[in-house]
């Protein structure tokens, strides 16, 4: 199965499959319910500030680029529907680090730029103080989330 | 890319005041575990985030971090991770009992693997205040116990506001003719680490 890390983007058709594994970072799924096509964006901060380097890094920028990935035109962004994991504090509430905040941060910027994509979220697994592994499954075309100790989850 | 910010001399600085921590800290592992412990590899390269992830891919168990934070001197992180029978072992070692005794991490346990992180990235952050004459003031540990992935994508997530790649100093470690699955990591702030080192 293919993974993709920190930063990066990509798109799968089932039966092929796709993951990623998440910090406090956010794993963003699209799906185009027209072609059948998943879209995994593995983002890191909420806010590219005008940067255009990394466009996988950012909420605002990785929202779009990923839709230009899976050939979305504009008007059928409604055709579209996202599942989004990760944003954890996996360093817990008395460290002073940085993904705290960004964490939070993270799930707030995904949210408000899929509403501006007109993109509804049909399900999130967000926030707590373990990693995640985000699976599109595509034997099934399911999502699936695996946390240690607990049994995979659907998203 | 940052390695093209850093001149030859100063590559070459950063290899011997890293090749000396390493040592410092594996000198003061050895005191702690009073058992003799060597270093096979010191690595110190240049890599994109995906690149240090994708290293952790090939480890599928679950894993202990403990991270230190640096938030003065040299910004940037120190991580220990150990596999979770590695860590049940230095547990034992620790407490003097017998291998394969300890099978959870308990409140005790915790601790053990707390000080051993701070008794050994504190020798190993002494080392660079030596060298580099620069004070680096270290975080309590936190531990965090996860998928070596998830552990290693929180660390870098601290650096990715200031960069796309990490300057990654991995020392492993040896012990009675074997290699302990426990691994090392320096991961310091580029810039942070670029004035001190002339």
């Amino acid at each position: 199965m293919k993974t993709l890390y920190m930063s990066q983007m990509g798109t799968v058709r089932p039966p092929d499959s796709l993951r990623t594994t998440l910090g406090s970072c956010i794993g963003i799924v699209l799906y185009d319910k027209k072609t059948k096509l998943f879209g995994l964006a593995h983002i890191m901060l909420p806010d590219s500030n005008g940067s255009n380097g990394n466009l996988g890094k950012y909420a605002d920028t990785a929202v779009p680029e990923l839709l230009k990935q899976m050939e979305v035109p504009e008007y059928r962004h409604s055709d579209v529907i996202a599942k989004i994991a990760g944003g954890a504090n996996m360093f817990g509430k008395n460290s002073n680090t940085q993904s705290i905040q960004i964490g939070k941060q993270n799930i707030e910027a995904v949210r408000s730029i899929l509403a501006d994509y007109r993109i509804a979220i049909v399900s999130e697994d967000v926030g707590g103080e373990k990693g995640r592994q985000l699976v599109i499954d595509g034997s099934n075309e399911s999502v699936l989330v695996n946390q240690i100790g607990d049994t995979p989850k659907a998203l | 890319m940052l390695e093209e910010n850093l001149s030859g001399n100063q590559t070459h600085l950063l290899k011997i005041v890293a090749g000396h921590a390493s040592e410092d800290a594996t000198e003061m592992f050895s005191k702690w575990l009073r058992q003799p412990v060597h270093i096979k590899m010191d690595r110190v390269e240049f890599m994109p985030f995906e690149t240090v992830c994708a290293m952790m891919e090939t480890r599928e168990e679950n894993a202990i971090g403990v991270l230190m934070s640096i938030d003065k001197g040299i910004e940037g992180m120190l991580l220990f991770l150990f596999s979770e029978d590695m860590a049940f072992k230095m547990i034992d070692l620790l407490t003097k009992q017998k291998i394969g005794t300890t099978s959870e991490l308990g409140d005790l346990e915790r601790s053990a693997l707390n000080e051993t992180a701070n008794i050994v990235g504190c020798a190993y952050l002494n080392s660079l205040k030596k060298s580099l004459s620069v004070e680096c003031i270290p975080s309590t540990p936190i531990l965090i116990h996860d998928m070596p992935l998830a552990i290693m994508n929180a660390v870098l997530m601290e650096q990715a506001a200031f960069q796309d790649e990490s300057l990654f100093i991995n020392t492993e470690f040896f012990h009675d003719g074997g290699k302990l699955d426990f691994q090392f990591f320096f991961l310091p702030v580029f810039e942070s680490l670029k004035e001190r080192l002339g």
